[in-house]
């Protein structure tokens, strides 16, 4: 059970999470596998219900009453995650996961003091006093001005970005390890975005923190991550290192996805993926993004595909990568973008 | 808010006048000779009537009852329940027992609803769930009284645990609650079941909220999270509840006060609704009407308490 | 923390325990414990008619004679309470009082014949308007001018000297009546028989009185009345309890064997039952719903009453063609099965097709029911002749056939009868519902029952906003009846303004003025006789529709010793004689 890497801070093997539902057992996450290495950034990205924010509540143990972990590990610290007890989870979940929600606006409490909200989870530790002091320090550190005269005012007193590093102070609070950003920023306004964004690189660099980073949005993740893995409909597609996934994509979706990104010059979408994705209750035959591949191949439709390795890190589930496969080349309009994107990052 | 409380307050005493005014020319309407008696020799009973201004007409009647309240701050004297006696008076003795009863229904209907719902909602559509939402149904739909009498027979005559009556005479309040326990249980049942059902709906929302899951994700346990977390939040729309539910109570105390002879309003109001003692019947309505205005206004205020959107928010 | 709740939730239990067992101290004090159904409103005894004021003031306030068991417990006679003696006889109609020297209020404030003529004067006041006032001026006896005074108003046209209540000396009153009595009237016009009569405490009668003279607050509470009987008046808990105790001071205190008696005010006969059931209760009195459970108990006794149950015929209903005809009443008369009403409708009472009650003449010199007497069983037969208690289909349905006739109505014409009653009064409601089948199949379909109800009004009230109803029940009773039979009739005169229907006959009012006069009155054989003259007026004109006599069924506990072995009429059980047997 131990993990062989000492790097390898978390590891989720083959993680399988079903919903039960009135019609069958919904498919959310179909073996999913990653490492989280210290200090490392991991993205996941898809589109909502990939099952991306599935896997992190696999991982904190919030999974709603309906949902049960078919197989898999989540491993931590010698333990699996996916078979502590309430109790034992309590300890682990804010003291050594923290999760920033996507929701500022409903993640908190209305009706609590937003210091109240912080220091609740000091205060299993330490006196009130020295919460307070505690938390005063980590509403600074998140970027909340006059922190004193904040903390007693109650989350509605708070625009968006503020509340959202309310939410990052909470989940910091416990002095965790590792922080999972659950699409952070999709519910702010594009300015604040940014802001946020920096936010969490920062605090990450300052308390060596290892982070899973969720969004739909590949244009967030490249000033993020370190690595990323795209998922569709509960399965990694393709997983490498940030350089990797966005100058070297390999998956159909992956592209499709990049097509997708805003340019940030001319705020122009390339393209969107058409169709949506498949009714998990009943998952299709072979790969799931199949029907809504431009790309597909007749095997698509009848076989799921094998992750093929690019390179150590690089790896992704099409059978466009099979050596049998028809050369298919990723749009021409991607390709200019790439370049482009290539050179902007040797400029800087 | 200081000014906000004053309007309120004036607004409050406009509607008394209104109660006051509508009660009289209501009780008033009704045909009733206050002093028919065949054993009365209707000479004195027109006397009586002339000297209560009772052979004028109403709107003279009213003028007199007016008059008296303001100039003298009267509000007249009982006829025919406690004929002589200021109505206030009246009513100051049989305020306490009533006031007893009817904060300890709400003092323990408080809590263990409270308990009922946070218990069903936390294990909804279990067992324990299926079976208290069984009882609340049953307890919301059964009038008190009903309650009450099976109660007073099997507690006091089958297994006689409890007094029949109410004991007027203890020499301890400890002594004298004890002899109120079952009306307190009769009145408290709906309430409960009330609260319970209310807070049972409320919680089930709140528990699927997102605060819910980052104060999960901060390490808080299921019951601490619903406790510090849900429960409040549920409080909001509770408290609405508790308005309907005084009035509620002091409804089924009309009855069953009477029931175990407890010396209260309750049975003060029908006596004199019953006896046509009108000045007695309007100082009571106006008694009633203002006991629920301020649970009104505590409730609004209370909302501020529980819920900082409205009280700090307000004065914009 | 579960361990800890449970323990909380133990000790909270273990202390209500203790609360609860604590002050059970038994003692060897003799207590009755008796109960009323609704709180006196008031003590003063001069302005309230409600009935419920004779247990505290025959318990706690004095008389000047007081009726009490002879020893062989099989009657009663009368001893001097407040008066030293029995009234001494001065002429015809002139009578005096000799008061009892050592007689003292509770607080030792002495009684004296200024107390009476102060009670009195006040009782009899023009202004004042006591509801009670005429139980002092015509009741067993009539006192001269002493109407006439109390219903004078503020035309001062009767002085207090004109009427027949003087003070002779401290010690002595002097009573004049309009015509001449017996001792046992002027006896029992002047005992606990008659609530009125109880003197009132001077100093506080005045510090109650309003600056008008027109209302006193005596007797609004305890602090506002005294006693002087012999119990005192300890705890009174407004619509709660009565607590008295014995009054040692007492004269005739050897009388009295209680040395506590506890009344608790139980409107619901539920509680009463439970009560009654677990021995807290020395007595109880069935209703018409409970009767059943206990008609077999060797508790239970019973004894008639001054109440016959009946149903006024309105005359003047505007929708009813056959309304005002005696043919159309007389038909009414004879469709009521009383023996099913009575027995199963009313719960165990008696039916009866006559109006004069069975307590009528108890009160009498000689004790003779006017039922019992010649004239009164002759009346009863003549009604049984008819049919049992005047039941009879056929002359029902002769009756109504004669009723089309005498209105012009044609055969055919489908009669429907509004009954209307108070919808709490079940017996009547089960009443009413009977007739509704019934008199259908009585009148072969010609008759139909609806019912209505006063919709809270009182039966007078509701009878001012409507004159469309042909039935109404009613139970008007007149204690002077005991004395004087015929005054049961008293309310269907025309001179009674508040009568409960609008039918008036001549010939029976002459007849009622015959048994009111003097000479009547004063012989008891030909009163008997004018009363039932009057009766049968009264049967052949159906001014109303009698059904039902009333019966009281008492229970009493084991434990309480009656002072007599059956039930006396005019004195009842005596129970405030009784004791307290273990």
């Amino acid at each position: 059970m131990a993990l062989h890497d000492n790097d390898t801070i978390l590891r989720v093997q083959d993680l399988s999470v079903s919903f039960r539902a009135y019609g069958g057992m919904v498919r959310a996450v179909r073996g999913v596998s990653f490492d989280l290495r210290r200090g490392e950034t991991v993205a996941i990205v898809g589109e909502s219900g990939s099952g991306k924010s599935v896997s992190t509540k696999a991982i904190m143990g919030i999974l709603p009453a309906n949902a049960v972990i078919e197989g898999g590990s989540v491993l931590y610290d010698g333990m699996d995650l996916t078979r502590l007890g309430e109790e034992e989870m309590n300890r682990i979940r804010g003291r050594r996961i923290g999760l920033v929600f996507q929701d500022p606006m409903s993640a908190l409490n209305p009706i609590m003091k937003v210091g109240h909200q912080i220091t609740e989870v000091l205060r299993k530790r330490m006196n009130k006093h020295d919460a307070k002091a505690r938390a005063l320090a980590l509403m600074e550190a998140v970027g909340i001005p006059d922190a004193p005269r904040r903390f007693n005012q109650y989350p509605f007193q708070f625009s968006g970005g503020m509340r959202q590093r309310i939410v990052i102070a909470i989940a910091l609070a416990g002095d965790p390890e590792i922080l999972i950003c659950d699409e952070p920023t999709t519910a702010l306004d594009v300015t604040v975005q940014a802001k946020i964004l920096d936010l969490i690189n920062q605090i990450k660099e300052e308390r060596h923190l290892s982070v899973i980073f969720i969004t739909h949005d590949l244009g967030v993740v490249a000033h993020m991550a370190d690595r990323v893995n795209v998922m569709y409909a509960g399965r990694i597609v393709e997983t490498g290192t940030a350089e990797e996934i966005f100058f070297e994509p390999a998956h159909p979706y992956t592209w499709a996805l990049l097509s997708s990104v805003p340019d940030l010059q001319t705020h122009e979408r390339l393209m969107s993926i058409p169709g949506t994705p498949p009714n998990m209750i009943y998952p299709p035959r072979g790969d799931a993004f199949a029907a809504r591949n431009q790309y597909a191949l007749r095997i698509d439709f009848e076989q799921e595909p094998p992750y093929f390795s690019l390179s150590d890190t690089h790896r992704a589930a099409t059978w466009l990568l099979h050596p049998k496969a028809p050369k298919v080349e990723m749009p021409e309009i991607l390709r200019e973008r790439i370049k482009r994107m290539k050179e902007e990052a040797a400029h800087a | 808010m200081f000014k906000y409380l004053l309007g309120r307050i004036g607004a409050m005493l406009l509607t008394l006048f209104l109660v006051m005014t509508l009660s009289f020319w209501v009780i008033r309407l009704m045909p009733m000779s206050i002093f028919e008696n065949p054993e009365v020799s209707p000479e004195i009973q027109a006397q009586l009537e002339a000297e209560m201004h009772l052979d004028k007409p109403m709107i003279v009647q009213y003028f007199y009852f007016i008059e008296g309240i303001v100039t003298r701050g009267d509000f007249g004297t009982s006829v025919k329940v406690r004929p002589g006696l200021d109505v206030f008076d009246i009513l100051a003795i049989r305020i306490p027992p009533t006031v007893v009863l009817n904060v300890f229904s709400l003092l323990i209907s408080l809590p263990l609803g409270i308990i009922v719902g946070v218990a069903a909602a936390l294990q909804r559509n279990k067992a324990t769930d299926n079976v208290l939402s069984f009882l609340i149904v049953i307890c919301i739909s059964v009038p008190s009284f009903v309650f009450a009498s099976l109660l007073q027979y099997c507690l006091t005559y089958v297994w006689p645990i409890f007094p029949t009556l109410y004991d007027s005479q203890a020499t301890t309040f400890g002594a004298q609650l004890y002899s109120m326990v079952l009306p307190i249980i009769a009145l408290a049942l709906n309430p409960i079941a009330t609260i319970g059902r209310y807070l049972r709906g409320e919680l089930i929302e709140t528990l699927n909220s997102d605060y819910m899951l980052l104060a999960r994700t901060k390490g808080l346990s299921r019951t601490q999270a619903t406790i510090f977390h849900a429960f409040r939040n549920s409080l909001v729309p509770i408290a609405n509840t508790i308005i309907p539910m005084i009035t509620g109570i002091m409804g089924g105390s009309l009855v069953v006060e009477k029931m175990f002879a407890v010396p209260g309003m309750g049975g003060l109001l029908i006596d004199s609704i019953l006896a046509g003692d009108h000045f007695l019947t309007v100082a009571l309505l106006i008694f009633y009407s203002a006991i629920s205005l301020v649970t009104i206004l505590i409730v609004d205020i209370s909302y501020g308490l529980i819920d900082p959107r409205i009280r700090v928010g307000g004065g914009k | 923390m579960k361990r800890r709740n449970t323990l909380v939730v133990l000790g909270m239990t273990a202390l209500l325990l203790a609360v609860c067992l604590l002050p059970a101290a038994a003692s060897a004090e003799k207590v009755l414990r008796y109960y009323l159904t609704g709180d006196c409103p008031i003590l003063n005894g001069h302005d309230s008619v409600d009935v419920s004021l004779d247990t505290p003031i025959s318990y706690c306030g004095a008389f000047p004679y007081r009726a009490v068991p002879d020893e062989d417990g099989l009657g009663y006679s009368y001893v001097g309470d407040l008066a030293a003696e029995l009234p001494i006889q001065v002429d015809e109609t002139t009578w005096q009082i000799k008061l009892r020297p050592e007689a003292k209020w509770q607080n030792g404030d002495p009684i004296n014949a200024d107390t009476f003529i102060y009670s009195y004067k006040m009782l009899l006041d023009p202004v004042l308007s006591n509801q009670m006032a005429d139980f002092l001026s015509d009741f067993n006896i009539t006192i001269v001018n002493a109407k006439e005074y109390s219903l004078q108003g503020t035309s001062n046209t009767v002085a207090w000297e004109d009427v027949g209540i003087k003070k002779i000396d401290d010690y002595t009153l002097e009573i004049k009546t309009t015509s001449p009595c017996s001792m046992t009237s002027v006896c029992s016009h002047f005992s606990q028989n008659n609530r009125a009569i109880a003197p009132v405490y001077e100093p506080l009668y005045e510090a109650g009185m309003n600056a008008e003279r027109t209302n006193t607050t005596y007797g609004t509470t305890l602090d506002m009345w005294m006693s002087c009987g012999p119990y005192t008046f300890d705890t009174w808990t407004f619509d709660s309890i009565q607590i008295y105790k014995k009054n040692p001071d007492y004269w005739l205190a050897d009388l009295f064997h209680y040395d506590t008696v506890e009344v608790r005010v139980i409107p619901e006969m539920n509680a009463r039952v439970e009560l009654w059931e677990s021995g807290m209760l020395d007595y109880l009195s069935p209703d018409a719903n409970t009767i059943e459970t206990y008609i077999d108990d060797p508790r239970m006794v019973e004894y008639p009453s001054l109440t016959v149950y009946h149903i006024d015929v309105n005359c003047k209903n505007p929708e009813n063609p056959l309304c005002g005809t005696v043919a159309w009443r007389k038909a009414l008369y004879h469709a009521m099965n009383r023996e099913v009403i009575a027995e199963s409708l009313f719960g165990y009472l008696e039916p009866s097709g006559t109006y004069v009650n069975g307590q009528a003449g108890i009160l009498s010199e000689n004790a003779l029911l006017y039922r019992d007497s010649e004239p009164g069983k002759a009346v009863a037969e003549l009604v049984d002749s008819w049919g049992p208690y005047g039941y009879n289909p056929e002359l029902a349905r002769e009756y109504l056939a004669k009723a089309y006739e005498e209105a012009g109505v044609p055969e055919d014409t489908v009669i429907t009868v509004r009954m209307a009653f108070d919808e709490s009064d079940t017996a009547w409601k089960a009443t009413a519902e009977y007739l509704m089948e019934e008199l259908p199949v009585i009148f072969e379909g010609k008759v139909q029952l609806e019912i209505d109800t006063y919709a809270g009004m009182s039966t007078t009230d509701y009878k001012k906003t409507t004159d469309v109803w042909d039935l109404s029940p009613n139970d008007w009773s007149r204690s002077a009846s005991r004395t004087y039979p015929y005054t049961c009739f008293y309310y269907y005169l025309s001179t009674y303004s508040s009568h409960p229907n609008n039918f008036f006959d001549e010939e029976f009012e002459a007849q009622y003025a015959v048994c009111d006069s003097d000479e009547v009155k004063s012989d008891y054989d030909r009163m008997l006789e004018e009363t039932a003259k009057l009766e049968r007026i009264y049967l052949d004109k159906v001014i109303q529709i009698p059904v039902v006599q009333h019966v009281n069924y008492d229970m009493f506990s084991t434990r309480l010793k009656l002072p007599v072995s059956t039930y006396i009429p005019g004195f009842g059980w005596g129970i405030m004689y009784g004791d307290i047997v273990e």
